[in-house]
């Protein structure tokens, strides 16, 4: 073997068994180096094993995940948006915006349900209503802003607060839900329909919680939380 | 400054354009617009209920009053 250069020595052309022997050469942390042999079976000690489908690593619902590709997860839920944020406090007798969240591009599909709640409260100020209402668009702007859902009326003066809640089903980029115009804090009986509401996702759409005092000019209010939890489908 | 463009029962806003069409208020009745505040209308359309206010131009033309506004609109 002396005077032959690596690629001149005859090649194994077999995988390195575990009583093969190679040659290296071992630090002696003094800046030198010590020949020594480690077999095949030291090289391969503390390597993951080739990894073998639901034999050393698990599948997804009885599908594999080797190999190379996207594994798209159907039907799994999305909460793409949480909050216990108190919101702006609106006072007087105006309809704006307390707090808001954007529902980012492609987070749904076309085809898809989700429920929004959300709680509007009432915090001061005399007059007659106070409502929580919440509307979507493109922009984080009332103007041209398509209505979603109108809470109850609060009515109560003083501090009241209520959970709104919304189911919504979207075929086709277009969503059906209870009458986006009628006071009511929930879809739980039987309500008249919005059959038309535009919900393309393939876009960025805002929720806006919007306060409505316009019962009366010393009423405060605002949005004190909300949440948002879909499934595509 | 947006502008809303109208035209015969239909106006177009952001590139959209909307029909307009009744929707049903908090009161069961069909309505075609309904005042929010003093500076806010919700406006029926075939795509849902549309919020504009005085922010807005029609047809570029400036309102300050609510009620002339949505006059203009229709």
């Amino acid at each position: 073997m002396a005077n032959k250069k690596i690629s001149q020595l005859t090649a194994k052309g077999t995988a390195l068994a575990a009583t093969d022997l190679v040659e290296i050469s071992e630090s002696d942390g003094a800046g030198g180096y010590v020949t020594k042999s480690v077999t095949g079976a030291n090289i391969k000690s503390g390597l993951q094993a080739t990894l073998v489908s639901a034999t050393n690593i698990k599948t997804i619902n009885s599908n594999t995940i080797l190999g190379s590709g996207d594994l798209v997860i159907a039907g799994g839920m999305k909460v793409p948006a949480v909050s216990n944020t108190v919101g702006t406090t609106i006072t007087g007798a105006t309809n704006a915006i307390s707090d808001s969240f954007l529902l980012p591009a492609n987070t749904f599909s076309s085809n898809c349900v989700f429920e929004l709640q959300w709680m509007p409260s009432r915090i001061a100020g005399t007059g007659t209503a106070v409502q929580g209402l919440v509307y979507i668009n493109s922009t984080n702007s009332l103007t041209g802003a398509t209505l979603f859902a109108t809470g109850v009326n609060m009515l109560l003066t003083g501090i009241s607060t209520v959970r709104c809640v919304r189911w919504v089903s979207i075929r086709s980029n277009i969503g059906s839900l209870a009458v986006t115009s009628g006071q009511q804090s929930s879809d739980f009986t039987s309500i008249l329909p919005t059959e038309n509401l535009p919900f393309n996702n393939t876009s960025d759409i805002y929720f806006l919680f919007v306060m409505n005092n316009v019962g009366g000019a010393t009423l405060q209010s605002r949005n004190v939380g909300y949440k948002l939890v879909g499934y595509n489908l | 400054m947006s502008n809303i463009k109208t035209s015969k029962g239909k106006i177009t806003f952001n590139k959209t354009e909307y029909v307009l069409q009744n929707f049903t208020n908090d009161s069961g009745e069909s309505v075609s617009y309904a005042l929010v505040s003093d500076s806010q209308v919700h406006i029926g359309t075939d795509k849902g209920i549309i919020l504009f206010d005085l922010s807005c131009t029609i047809n570029k033309e400036t309102f300050t009053d609510i009620n002339l506004f949505t006059a203009a609109l229709y």
